[in-house]
């Protein structure tokens, strides 16, 4: 058979058994080790993977055949998405072949970047680290997998005992982690995606899953076709796709969300439609304490009630522009209980600038509702990135935090971690380190102006293009030469631009990879096809370097034995060398790393299987608990006695992190602020970023998939009809777009991919051309230090004549 | 050589529906499987890239066509049709 009639055979077996929700085989596939051939396929060998893009955790099964990666097709056996992918996600395996990666190591001499050999490119990091441990910094990410985000955790606070590791994730769904801690006491949501199959009304707030998430928002979608009712509700600050689908469509001000939740809250108890049942049982209040700390100070109903009086339907109508009608709709809907809800959130509440807030004031519906516990009614927020889950919030390389969920600032936390490491008791900093956006305003200030990061190390992620502000954040980096950017990535990017030494990684199925999806779900995968040229994993990369300071006697990398840090054994007790290149793969690096990391995710109920069963496996949520008989069993709702091994035997639903030690979750008051910048006379309107549906995040991989691409070429400026009429703007012109901190030329795509309301305008970042980030605002919230993106103060003008007709 | 395998979901509205499975039986470069229900398995099979596109275009628009899934991709270039791969560059 030749490769055309098995491809199409193939195609239409994928498509048949998708259609009749039945599973394919393809033969024996990767199992305890590597992968076996498949059957079916006289060329292609199949194995599993996580999709490489969204937090969704899509899985595809991938065919591999003379080296290369051949052909993509979705999982059937994944319950994450039964077989289907979106537009990304069918030309995931296309990423790999960029024809510009990066294949050797280079050094920037006198302007330009020079090939170099790896040991040299080693050993220069290793003496930026050196020279000054305390002022060095690693910027990592929510791709990094889960066994390189835990070395690079080990190795800064752990090692050197600095704290200065931060990942983009902060940039994305740190609000989402202190509502979760200051409500539960514990991050990542109760449910997961089987609510989307349960439940009678989503509400997506400010998220726009028929493009972010699609696969998510297709598994809803494909319940409605098959004659379910399920209404979907969006309320969001533009149209977007997502909204074409929906019931109920409520234009909210930017920022007024925060007045929304209120005033729903406000109804539930004017109504008596609360749950009192739930809530006497359930439920403890909270308001913001002076000065302000993540968990606030303790208030009675009684008070919560006051705080909430001035939110009547009317007063928030006028803040918001929401109809009366809509906020009784909504609270009407949560006031019913036998109905179930489920609320999605991404992007829209966590990057803002009272994103913590917003975040608890969500969870707070749904408790004083009753709304939660059940499958179906759960308050659920997703993910941009593969492993924002797994690998930051469980792994916890954000500056204040430690495996396991813990943190630096407890003293208990560290023992623990310094006993597992094996380094001697206070050798972990207690001082959190600088988050991302103080990180790299310090790197971006001279050291004699007090910018004490002269060094950052750059993973998996690309600062240039998805900072905030990036003139002052990034670019301002050009002219202070004493600071060393280094650099590891697969192309060329935005910040490479500015990198000192650049290291040309492995990426996806190139290495051995665990993710850790939205849904708490630990997914694992094998390396399949070799990476290009020199391109190497990250976690090679920090082995490597770890090994040449302590070759040099730098006492950071030594454990309080005087063995090695990251000293691995074999099955014979050798320890493996690892950190050389040569024999990196006599191991299955991953499986130590994973084993290692498993023992802290037992201390705060985040338990994980051993890693053979992630080999089966298609990912498990967790926390997974041994089972009698051996084998290990996810948990699809915690704190859902029916479900969490956790709750005690007889209780309906236990939050067993309470902040309040109680078993109760919080319920926050928090009042309506507005915005640190809003339009005025000189800059009329709301500038908000996003994504688009084909390119994901700043667009290095999917900008180099030509079907991607050519399906969306560049960045625009969305712009509703009548403000482009009244500026006399036509589509497809350019215009200038600027805010206070910088300008852009754009051309117009009137009412666009979405739909802007008047005063607002949308452009995407992920063209590395047309930097948006130049123009957006640094501010962020006080509790997650997350930066918002979605609202600042902006204007358009008409080119110049000349320059309209050059 | 662009071959998808795809699943299309039709409307429920049996008239509309009944509408578009005829206009997707009609199209040549559309091979059409086992329907379940509204669901209706396919592959399409395209010279290039912007065929496949057009092809994917006019699927989506079409009344009746509610959803396209794709679930298979095949990822080998052809000639005389771009290679897969590009640099962000040129
Ligand atoms: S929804 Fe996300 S994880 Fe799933 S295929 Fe698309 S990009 Fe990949």
């Amino acid at each position: 058979m030749d490769r055309r009639t098995f491809n199409k055979l193939m195609a239409m077996m994928a498509a048949t058994a998708v259609a009749g929700g039945r599973t394919i085989s393809l033969g024996q596939e990767a199992g305890g080790s590597a992968p076996q051939p498949a059957v079916l396929s006289p060329e292609l060998t199949w194995a599993k993977a996580p999709c490489r893009f969204c937090g969704t955790g899509c899985h595809v099964m991938v065919g591999v055949g003379e080296g290369r990666v051949r052909a993509i097709m979705g999982d059937q056996k994944a319950e994450v998405n039964k077989g289907l992918l979106c537009v990304k996600g069918y030309h995931v395996g296309a990423i790999l072949y960029g024809e510009d990666r990066l294949t050797r190591p280079l050094l920037r001499v006198n302007g330009q970047l020079q090939p170099i050999e790896w040991p040299e490119a080693i050993k220069i990091v290793a003496d930026k680290i050196e020279a000054a441990p305390g002022r060095f910094a690693l910027y990592g990410s929510g791709q990094w997998t889960i066994p390189e985000g835990y070395i690079a955790q080990k190795f800064m606070k752990g090692g050197l005992a600095n704290n200065h590791i931060d990942p983009n994730a902060r940039l994305c769904m740190a609000s989402a982690v202190t509502g979760f801690l200051s409500t539960y006491g514990v991050d990542e949501p109760a449910g997961c995606y089987d609510d989307l199959d349960k439940c009678d009304v989503l509400i997506m707030w400010g998220n726009n899953p028929a493009e972010m998430h699609p696969v998510l928002f297709s598994r809803v979608i494909d319940r409605r076709s098959r004659g379910e009712t399920v209404t979907l509700i969006d309320i969001g600050t533009r149209r977007t796709r997502t909204t074409e689908h929906c019931d109920e469509y409520l234009n909210f001000k930017p920022q007024t969300d925060l007045a929304i939740a209120n005033g729903i809250a406000h109804l539930l108890i004017k109504n008596d439609t609360y749950d009192k049942s739930f809530v006497e049982t359930y439920c403890a209040f909270k308001a913001d304490s002076d000065p302000a700390e993540l968990h606030g100070r303790p208030i009675s109903f009684e008070e919560y009630k006051q705080f909430l009086e001035p939110y009547t339907p009317a007063y928030v109508a006028e803040l918001s522009g929401v109809s009366v009608e809509k906020l009784h709709l909504l609270a009407d809907l949560f006031g019913r209980r036998d109905i179930r809800i489920t609320s999605l959130w991404c992007m829209g509440m966590n990057q803002h600038t009272q994103g913590t807030a917003i975040n608890t004031l969500v969870h707070g519906i749904h408790l004083l509702s009753g709304h939660f516990g059940r499958p179906g009614d759960a308050p659920t927020s997703l993910t941009g990135q593969p492993s924002a889950c797994g690998t930051v919030r469980e792994v916890g390389t954000l500056s204040h935090g430690l495996p396991g969920g813990r943190v630096v600032t407890e003293e208990s936390h560290r023992r623990d971690a310094e006993a597992l490491w094996n380094v001697e008791a206070g050798r972990i900093n207690p001082k959190p380190g600088h988050h991302t956006i103080e990180m790299w305003r310090r790197f971006c200030t001279a050291a004699a102006e007090g910018g004490d990061i002269d060094t950052i190390w750059v993973q998996v992620t690309n600062p240039g293009q998805t900072l905030p502000n990036r003139k002052a954040l990034f670019t301002a980096k050009s002219s202070l030469p004493e600071k060393f950017l280094i650099v590891s990535d697969v192309y060329p990017t935005a910040t490479t631009e500015l990198a000192d030494l650049v290291l040309p990684a492995a990426m996806w199925v190139e290495k051995n990879g665990v993710f850790g999806n939205s849904e708490r779900r630990t997914q694992q995968w094998f390396k399949m096809v070799d990476p290009p040229g020199e391109a190497r994993p990250d976690a090679w990369m920090m082995l490597a370097v770890a090994r040449e300071l302590f070759d040099r006697g730098h006492p950071s990398m030594r454990d309080k034995d005087g063995e090695f840090l990251f000293a691995m054994r074999g099955a014979d007790g050798a320890v493996v060398p690892a950190w050389d290149w040569d024999h990196f793969y006599d191991m299955n690096v991953d499986k130590h790393v994973f084993e290692e990391y498993r023992q802290f995710t037992r201390m705060k109920h985040k338990d994980l299987a051993p890693y053979d069963a992630y080999v089966e496996a298609r990912g498990l949520r967790w926390p997974v608990v041994e089972q009698p008989d051996g084998t290990w069993r996810e948990t699809r709702y915690r704190f859902a006695g029916f479900d969490d091994p956790y709750v005690e035997k007889g209780k309906e639903i236990q939050f067993y992190h309470s902040p309040t030690h109680d078993g109760r979750a919080q319920v926050w008051f928090r009042p309506y602020v507005p915005p640190p910048e809003s339009p005025d006379d000189d800059y009329p309107f709301w500038l908000c970023t996003g994504r688009v549906l084909e390119h994901w995040h700043s667009g290095t991989m999917t900008m180099r998939i030509p079907q991607l691409r050519r399906a969306m070429p560049g960045a625009y400026v969305e712009v509703n009809a009548e403000d482009a009429a009244r500026a006399g703007i036509h589509d497809g012109e350019t215009v200038i777009v600027e805010t206070r901190r910088g300008s852009i030329e754009l051309s117009v795509w009137i009412d666009g991919r979405g739909s802007s309301p008047p005063g607002t305008v949308f452009v995407p970042f992920f063209d590395e051309k047309k930097p948006i980030n130049d123009l957006t605002l640094e501010a962020f919230d006080l509790f997650s230090k997350q930066p918002d993106y979605k609202k600042c103060a902006a204007r358009i003008r008409k080119m110049p004549p000349a320059a309209a007709t050059a | 050589m662009p071959i998808t395998g795809l699943v299309i979901t039709l409307a429920g509205d049996g008239q509309t529906a009944g509408q578009a499975r005829t206009a997707l039986a009609a199209n040549r470069s559309l091979v059409l499987g086992e329907a379940f229900g509204s669901r209706v398995a396919g592959v399409l099979d395209t010279p290039n890239e912007s065929e496949n596109r057009r092809h994917w275009e006019w699927l989506n628009s079409l009344a009746g066509v509610v959803f396209v899934d794709v679930v298979y991709i095949a990822l080998d270039p052809v000639d005389g049709d771009p290679a897969m791969t590009a640099a962000y560059s040129d």
